[in-house]
Formats: structure tokens, sequence, C-alpha cells
């Protein structure tokens, strides 16, 4: 299928994540931080990366942005993992350059399913 | 004894109770840590069956993991009952319902209800929590008991779980747990909007309460929750409540709502009989209503002699489209030298930036 970074603080939430990509066939590349993030974009060069906005040091915001102004990940899809449903804070995201956002609290079984959506767009 | 054995005395007892002290404190530390890698380490042997029953998809598919976590042993179980716990309001869909079935398995909601009148406040503040997080319509009337608990964190968790739980009859008493600042405004807040719709009799009703902060709880969330229906008995707060605040609130309400009867209202809120502090935010709210037709008022507050209805009148058409830019562009030509000028150059200005370009007209000369 496709290899996935993931960049999520909470453990909880990034164990969940693991399972339920790697269950429907992906291979994840998982972090806990916007900037090791940032570095294994580049490094291991993933098919799609799933942010959690709120993270220490660089949000997954900034990471989405420097991941937009670099010609080499420019065209990586990325979707935002985000616990605010408000308007402003999702717009921020998508104009930061974010394909798709998911509001927390989340199924795991939406995030799989909008996961592999991203992913048929942009392959398409 | 004399003075300098009593003063050798006690400094001896004072340094054995600092060894003995330290010898406590050192022990419990590495009790604690031990605790800690014996739970972490029991934890990681059954995370993934917890990821599995989370992960999975509902159904059958659920059956196998429920019924092994279901069976642990005590010891492992209160290893990963954090998690559990934690993982509720984070998932939701199948993953959540499968997570209630689990910790009720494990008696959680049981443990949790009579824990509400343990004798520790943490204690009757983490039942709330986790009664809550369970969203059992049972637990709406216990936790609205303990909205007059003594200890404020408890109350605050009695809000939120409230709010968690849903139950359309809790919207009264949450308001009215603001009574005298016994739980925070945010808080009261939130849980009404988690409420959404089921909450709105009690808020109307709440429009009219002696209390203004209860008045202005009740505004505000009526605005956030697109409460379009009560348009009208917010426009009546716009106009007549006796707090300049809940006023305010019920301007900025009405232009979230955004009906034909919040322009009107909204427009009349603009004019010189009103406070200074409704007029800035009835001027705000027009730019987020987004009706073309509050252009020519909003044209006319970019000469009002206060500073900030002419600031917001200036950034609200700049969000209402070519009309309204239309309109401070002609602002700009025609008032060169007003503050009325400066004012629409200011908002074209940031209107120019925001589209990523610089700006079309040249910054008026200072005055």
């Amino acid at each position: 299928m496709a290899t996935v970074l993931v960049a999520e603080d909470d453990a909880d939430i990034r164990d969940l994540i693991i399972f339920k990509l790697e269950q429907t066939g992906h291979a994840v590349i998982a972090v806990g931080d916007g900037l090791s993030a940032l570095k294994l974009a580049h490094e291991q060069s993933p098919e799609i990366v799933l942010l959690d906005v709120m993270m220490p040091g660089m949000s997954g915001i900034d990471v989405c942005r420097a991941l937009r102004q670099d010609p080499e990940t420019a065209g990586l899809p990325i979707i935002l993992l985000t616990a605010r449903a408000q308007e402003s804070d999702v717009e921020t995201g998508l104009t930061a350059g974010a394909d798709d956002y998911i509001v927390k609290p989340f199924s795991p079984r939406v995030l799989a399913d909008r996961v592999h959506s991203v992913l048929a767009r942009t392959r398409a | 004894m004399n003075t300098a054995q009593l003063v050798s005395l006690s400094i001896a007892v004072l340094a054995v109770a600092v060894v003995l002290l330290g010898l406590v404190i050192v022990t419990g530390r590495a009790l604690n840590r031990q605790r800690e890698r014996r739970d972490a380490r029991l934890s990681a042997d059954v995370r993934p069956l917890l990821m599995e029953l989370i992960g999975g998809d509902g159904g059958d598919e659920i059956s196998e993991p429920l019924l092994l976590l279901a069976a642990l042993d005590e010891r492992v179980w209160r290893a990963v009952e954090p998690s559990a716990i934690s993982m509720l309001g984070k998932v939701s869909g199948n993953a959540r319902v499968a997570l209630v079935r689990l910790l009720e398995q494990r008696g959680l909601a049981r443990t949790a209800s009579r824990d509400l009148s343990g004798l520790s406040a943490v204690r009757r503040a983490v039942a709330a929590h986790v009664l809550g997080l369970l969203g059992h319509a049972e637990a709406a009337f216990p936790l609205v008991r303990m909205l007059s608990d003594r200890n404020p964190e408890v109350r605050a968790a009695a809000v939120r779980g409230l709010g968690q739980v849903g139950a359309a009859g809790a919207a009264g008493p949450i308001i009215s747990s603001m009574t005298g600042g016994r739980v925070p405004f945010q808080l009261v807040a939130q849980a009404l909007i988690r409420l959404g719709p089921k909450a709105r009799p009690a808020l109307v009703e709440t429009l009219s309460d002696g209390d203004p902060a209860k008045r202005a709880v009740a505004v505000e969330v009526l605005g956030l929750t697109g409460a379009v229906e009560n348009a009208r008995a917010l426009v009546d707060v716009l106009a007549g409540d006796s707090s300049a605040d809940v006023r305010v609130r019920a301007a900025r309400a009405l232009g979230r709502l955004g009906t034909p009867v919040c322009l009107d209202a909204l427009i009349h809120a603009t004019g010189p009989d009103h406070p200074h502090a409704v007029r800035v935010e009835a001027a705000s709210a027009l730019g987020d209503l987004g009706s073309p037709r509050a252009v020519p008022t909003l044209q006319q507050l970019l000469a009002d002699s206060h500073y900030h209805v002419a600031h917001n009148a200036a950034r609200s058409l700049a969000r209402l489209g070519k009309p309204a830019t239309a309109a401070l562009t002609e602002t700009v030509a025609e008032r060169a030298g007003t503050p009325a000028a400066s004012h629409a150059w200011e908002a074209l200005a940031i209107q120019d930036l925001q589209a990523g370009r610089l700006p079309r007209l040249p910054a008026p000369a200072a005055r």
C-alpha cells in the first residue's frame, strides 16, 4: 500500500494510528514531534504525512508549511489531525497546504478511509 | 542538663529526623519507580490487545479482544486502565462503543458512581470525569448533585461530565451552577455547547434571569450553536438588556446567526444612541454576518468620531465583497486627508496583503 509518516505526541493516539494503518496494509513511520517529522519526511520519502496540529516545539501547521515550501516535499499529501473543530483553525490548516483534516475525537476507521481517499486522489 | 548539652541533643535529634525523612523519601521514590516500571511492563504486554479492540471495526471483530481484556487479572488491568480511560475522550464511532463496553464489563461505571460520595475530593472529581466520559444518561442525576460539591474541582468535573452525558434536563442546573462564580463561565459555556439544541429552552429562559453572567452565557451559547430560531429573542437582548456586556455579546451572536432580522438589529445598534462598546461590536458583527445590505451603514461609520467604531466598520467592509471594496476605494479617493480615508486605506491594504499582493493604493500622507 503506502508508507505513512505519522507525527503525533500523544502515545495512545500514535499507537492506535499505527495499529489501524498497519492493519489496513500500510507501512508506518511514527514520531512524537514536528522537527523529527520534518527530518524523516526528507530521509524516508513517505507517500503521505499525517500531522497532529498541537505538538511540542514545531506544530503540525508549521511542519505542513515547511514541507510545502521545500520543492522536494511540496507535492506530499498531508492530513492534519486536530483537536480544534473551529472553522478558523481548519482554514489555517488548509491555507498552510494540508490536503485534508481529521477532527479529534476520531474514528480509526474514518482515519484509515481518509488516508486511503487522499492517497487515491493524489495518485490519480 | 545544661544549655550546651540541650543544643547538642537537639542537633542530634534533628540530624536523625533529617536522615529518616531522607530515607523515607528515597524509599518512596524507589518504590514508585518500581511500580511504574512494573505497570509499564504489564501495560506493554496488554496494549496491543487494547489497540486491537479500539482499532477494530466493531461487531464480531472486537469480541475476542473484548473477552480477553474483560477477563484480565485485576493487577494487569490496573496497569492498562488509565490508557483505556484516556482513550475514551480521543476516539469516536465503533472504537468508542467498544471501549465503553469494555469499561462497563470491568465495572468502571459502578466504581465511579460509588466514588462520587467518597471523602477525597480528587476521587470525587475523577469519578465525575469518568462518568462523563462514559456518557451514561443515568449518570446525569448524580452529576447534577455534584454541582453543589464543596470542592471547585469536583464542581468543574461535574459540569464537564454533564455536557458529555448530554441529558437535556441538565442545562438548567448547569446554568444555575454559575451562581456566585461557583463554576467558571467558560466551563459552563463549553458544557452547554456540547448539549447543543437540547439546551435551547433553558438558554432562552435564562435571557430574562436577574444575573447578567447567566444571561451572558446564554447569549454566547445561543450564538455559538447557531440558534437561528431564537434570533428574535437575541434582538430583544441587544436592544434592551441592562448590561452592556450582555448586549455586546448579543451583537456578536447575531453576527454569527446571520438572519435578516439580525441584520436590521445590528444596523440599528450602530446608531449613536447605543453604548460605545455595543456600537463597536455591532460594526464588527456586520462583517461576520456578510450581507452587502450593510455597506451604506458601514461606509457612513467610517467617519464616526469613535476610532474603534470606524476601524471595525472598515474591517467589516473589507470582508463584504466587491460593492464594499468599491465603497472603501471611493472613501479613500473622495475623503482624502480625513480619518475615514485612513481607515478605508488600512482595510484595503490589509485585504491586499492577505491576498498576497502589495497595497494597490498609495499610503495617505501623514497628518
